[in-house]
């Protein structure tokens, strides 16, 4: 534990030393991880997070709906390289903000005529597993200024409202407790740079709103729907908390 | 018949009698049963934020985030403990510390949580009763 929180002062220290001191810097949740799981994390072999990114190379290639694949569209997955840092975006078509998973579904609907994977779905994870994996050591660089603007208002407010039976707003644990224990779990910024990401404690691969879901219900909160136009909002304001980190998906977390 | 009256309403008044006591958070406490609150998740769950005594779990697996309760006995009356379990706001308004007996001012709470506190008064005092015998 010692050893663990010398290793996140130290990167802290590190990030701190190059960049303007007045805010804190970004870290990725990697730095709170266990020397184990980074490992985990680093060898493409080893890490379980893989799988799904195979599965979505799998998808990808495979017609749907009026006979048409992601492929056809739009070549091999390598093309995809920087789409994922800017998620969620601006929809000029749907009129809001949307995440990747609901731009992948998109397609499904509007160019193959398929029916849309569920959010939570393994189908879904895995594409925009593999997507993301495309832009991975890419800055996150999210936009929150034009039409964006008032979807990261909300988001930034949410992130800071108080609730559940518990009365706890993100930021009191991910701004004001990071590096704390809760449990014997050190608190990070809750950074989505590695999402969607391979969490031990599921066995499973989970979306960004997978683990708004799950800290929600840690407080006792009233849930926060996976792809809810709320959950969307919050995960641009996360995305945009971390503009600057390298995408490291597939993560893995304890 | 009017003996078994009688005898039914001396029962009533019993009961009457106990359940006053029990209502009165003074007359319940059990330091083990609080123990044993503080440590189940769906109660107390005070181990993710403080290190407590007696609770059984390694100092590396219990949170930090809250100061130690070792001596907080000594440290506190039994009505201060009380004071900061029910409602840590009326300390510290900006406190982390959840209000385990109030909920005053809460937001969003799951309906399978809303409209009552974490914990009873009773269950409070037990805690309370614990803590007290940390010194
Ligand atoms: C009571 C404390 C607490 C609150 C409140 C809380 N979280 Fe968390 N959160 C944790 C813990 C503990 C973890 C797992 C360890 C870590 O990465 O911090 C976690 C992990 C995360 C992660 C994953 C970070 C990573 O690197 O994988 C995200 C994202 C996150 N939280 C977002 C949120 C959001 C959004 C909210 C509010 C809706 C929230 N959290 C509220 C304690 C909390
Ligand atoms: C989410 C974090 C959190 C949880 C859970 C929590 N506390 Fe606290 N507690 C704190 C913090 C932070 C303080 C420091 C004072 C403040 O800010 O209110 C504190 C202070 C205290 C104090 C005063 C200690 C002193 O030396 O002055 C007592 C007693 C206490 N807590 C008991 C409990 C008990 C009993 C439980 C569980 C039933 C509990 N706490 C759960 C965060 C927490």
């Amino acid at each position: 534990m010692k050893r663990l929180a010398l290793a996140v002062a130290a990167s802290l220290a590190a990030i701190a030393g190059s960049a303007p001191a007045q805010e804190t810097p970004p870290v990725s949740g990697y730095q709170f991880l266990l020397p184990e799981t980074q490992a985990l994390q680093d060898d493409d072999f080893a890490n379980p997070g893989m799988l799904w990114v195979e599965l979505g190379g799998k998808l990808w290639d495979e017609p749907a709906g009026n006979g048409t694949s992601c492929q056809n569209c739009h070549g091999a997955p390598e093309a995809m390289r920087g789409v994922g840092t800017r998620y969620p975006q601006w929809s000029q078509t749907e009129g809001r903000v949307i995440s990747l998973e609901q731009q992948v579904n998109q397609c499904r609907a509007e160019r193959q005529q398929a029916d849309p994977f569920g959010y939570s779905s393994q189908e879904l994870v895995s594409l925009s597993a593999l997507v993301m994996h495309q832009s991975r050591g890419l800055p996150m660089s999210v936009a929150t200024d034009g039409p964006a603007a008032s979807a990261y208002r909300r988001g930034k407010a949410y992130y800071e409202t108080r609730r559940g039976q518990l009365n706890l707003a993100c930021s009191n644990c991910h701004v004001d407790q990071v590096g704390s224990r809760l449990r014997g779990e050190p608190i990070s910024q809750g950074q989505v740079n590695g999402f969607p990401i391979y969490r031990q404690l599921w066995q499973d691969m989970g979306s960004v709103g997978r683990m708004i879901a799950w800290c929600n219900d840690a407080v006792r909160a009233e849930p926060l729907a996976e792809g809810s136009q709320m959950a969307v909002e919050l995960e641009l304001y996360l995305r945009s908390l971390g503009n600057g980190l390298a995408i490291e998906t597939p993560a893995v977390r304890r | 018949m009017v003996r078994y009256h009688h005898l039914g309403n001396l029962w009533l008044t019993l009961a009457t009698i106990g359940s006053l006591g029990f209502a009165d958070p003074a007359a319940a406490q059990d330091a083990g049963r609080g123990l044993e609150l503080m440590r189940a998740s769906e109660k107390g769950n005070c181990s993710i934020c403080h290190l407590v005594p007696g609770i059984g779990l390694p100092d590396e697996a219990q949170g930090n985030i809250g100061p130690s309760l070792e001596g907080v006995g000594a440290r506190l009356t039994p009505a201060e403990l009380r004071a900061q379990i029910v409602d840590a706001r009326a300390m510290n308004p900006e406190t982390i510390m959840p209000p385990y007996g109030s909920i005053k001012g809460l937001a969003d709470v799951d309906k399978r949580y809303r409209g009552r506190p974490i914990l009873t008064a009773g269950e409070v005092a037990d805690i309370v009763a614990y803590l007290s015998s940390l010194r």
